[in-house]
């Protein structure tokens, strides 16, 4: 080794950041003491033959063969993340810059590879991307109803409301059972009102530790209290300039109730441990599926609240309420999980959809929802069916005895005619629809009842 | 020797209120001739049905239509 060569890999060896030196073949000619060092692998190891496969993951080094190759034919520089092991059988992500040493016929005499250690970034990545990943099939799964699919005469009133109030700056109290999509009114609220670019935030009030939600609702200040270690924003002030979904507003404590009503009064919020009012532009829209006023009747919720809040009720119906929608829903649910699942169905099964239509869905679409995607991933054919005892076993047995009974009883007093105003179904205040299900799952010949 | 040339418009995501007029009038621009392919629909509303059920009374050719789409379509014929 010559004097200049000796003295230049001093100075590369004094270089923190790994270097390698290759052949235009991409064969290892030398690297210095920061790639020594990070590997554990002494000179005679990096200049054998299978040099590669040492230093890098193995998925990179099959992944990223071609595009290695591809790079060094070419003659210009290129990069490539990757792997390298480290000499405690650790790996991190690396980014190699690939550089040509070129005569002065543009053939390359050397690569001058150089990496830097990009593992903190490509972890954040990865997170951010698995986050992305969860929070975008929660949008998925929130947003599956979003327009709410059906034309049932009780949905399109509750469309009509929601119509009505979200270009104004109202609040909105929205009731319904579990299950009905209380959260999908408000997002279409917010998504038809001037807010619709600002942020929706939903805050489950009953999923959070009464202890905590004032500081989750409108944050602290630094040492507020044990373990606040510094200063954090409310969701109040996440939501700026959007709209806030209070969701189980019932069970907001009574002293948080107090702030709320505060906040809709001033529109200003203070931070736990501060006396300093803050300004918010936020649209409040509540939920519930607790009688707000039996609990203003028992002292368990503020009655001035209850009338800030109930300024634009919003009822939203229980799936029984709306049975006309349920064929199109089913549709709609079993070619959205089969098409998730990577399956295809071409046909609803007539007695799963007369089960279907008959049953009571105390658990609403969200029961609809959860029935429907494990009958898609059991099943193996192209025909949809679900087992009767789901059903069952989750609710009232779809037509007792007593059903039947008030069935039969209806249908004698109508000759056996279902339909029409002065049919069975307008009798027992049900649609048609719902009726003939029932009808069918029941087995209830009306032939019986049509006077001969 | 004629040659019957047929457009198809191919939409996909979700088709809502707020999207009608511009479809209105892309399928426009093509005249009646015009094929709406739907296969890669995920999510309508009630007034994209309703649209869609003018359109094909119209003479328009829907392609790929979904069954809960063809469903909700025949129920608000069923309604009207």
């Amino acid at each position: 080794m010559s004097t200049s060569t000796l003295e230049l890999a001093e100075i590369l060896d004094a270089i923190a950041e790994s270097i390698v030196v290759l052949s235009p073949d991409g064969g290892v000619l030398y690297a210095n003491r920061a790639v020594l060092e990070y590997t554990g692998l002494t000179m005679p190891d990096v200049l054998a033959g299978d040099f590669l496969s040492r230093l890098f993951h193995p998925e990179d080094v099959v992944r990223l063969r071609d595009p290695r190759h591809e790079g060094l034919s070419h003659g210009v520089p290129f990069e490539i993340e990757w792997r390298a092991r480290r000499h405690d059988g650790q790996y991190r992500w690396f980014l190699v810059r690939y550089r040509p040493l070129v005569d002065d016929q543009s053939r390359v005499l050397r690569w001058y590879a150089t990496a830097i250690d990009i593992d903190d970034r490509k972890r954040t990545e990865e997170r951010t991307q698995n986050e992305n990943l969860a929070l975008r099939e929660d949008i998925d799964r929130a947003s599956m109803f979003e327009e709410i699919v059906g034309s049932s005469a009780s949905l399109r009133a509750v469309l009509a409301q929601v119509a009505k109030v979200a270009p104004t700056d109202s609040t909105v109290l929205i009731l319904g059972e579990t299950g009905t999509g209380k959260e999908l009114i408000a997002r279409a609220i917010h998504k038809r009102s001037r807010r619709a670019t600002k942020a929706f935030i939903r805050v489950n009030c009953a999923a959070i530790p009464q202890s905590l939600i004032a500081s989750e609702l409108f944050g602290h200040e630094k040492g507020a209290f044990t373990g606040a270690l510094q200063r954090r924003l409310g969701r109040f002030e996440a939501a700026d300039g959007g709209t806030i979904l209070l969701d189980e507003i019932g069970d907001l404590p009574a002293e948080t109730q107090v702030a709320l009503l505060r906040v809709l009064q001033e529109r200003e919020i203070e931070r736990v441990g501060s006396s300093h009012p803050i300004a918010v532009d936020v649209r409040v829209i509540v939920a519930t599926n607790q009688d707000l006023e039996a609990a203003v009747a028992r002292g368990a919720f503020r009655a001035d609240l209850f009338y800030r809040l109930n300024v634009f009720p919003i009822a939203v119906p229980a799936l029984r309420q709306r049975a006309d929608d349920l064929p199109v829903l089913v549709e709609y649910l079993v070619e959205r999980f089969a098409k998730r699942a990577g399956k295809k169905i071409t046909r609803i099964e007539k007695r799963t959809m007369a089960l279907l239509q008959a049953y009571d869905w105390p658990g609403n679409v969200r029961e609809l929802q959860n029935v429907i995607e494990r009958a898609v991933v059991l099943c193996e054919g192209e025909t949809f069916s679900i087992d009767d005892s789901w059903l069952k076993a989750q609710g009232p047995p779809a037509g007792g005895e007593q059903e039947r009974a008030t069935i039969e009883a209806a249908l004698a007093a109508t000759n056996g005619r279902v339909a029409g105003p002065t049919g069975a179904a307008a009798k027992l205040g049900m649609p048609r629809q719902t009726l003939d299900s029932k009808i069918r799952a029941l087995r209830i010949d009306k032939l019986k009842f049509r006077p001969r | 020797m004629t040659f019957k040339i047929t457009v198809v418009l191919r939409v996909s995501g979700r088709i809502d209120a707020e999207h009608l007029s511009e479809l209105r009038s892309c399928l426009s621009r093509h005249g009646p001739q015009v094929v709406l392919d739907l296969d890669e629909v995920r999510l309508v509303d009630v007034a994209t049905v309703r649209f869609l059920v003018r359109c094909e009374a119209d003479g328009m050719q829907l392609r790929n239509c979904s069954r809960y789409i063809r469903k909700w379509m025949d129920q608000l014929k069923e309604e009207s």
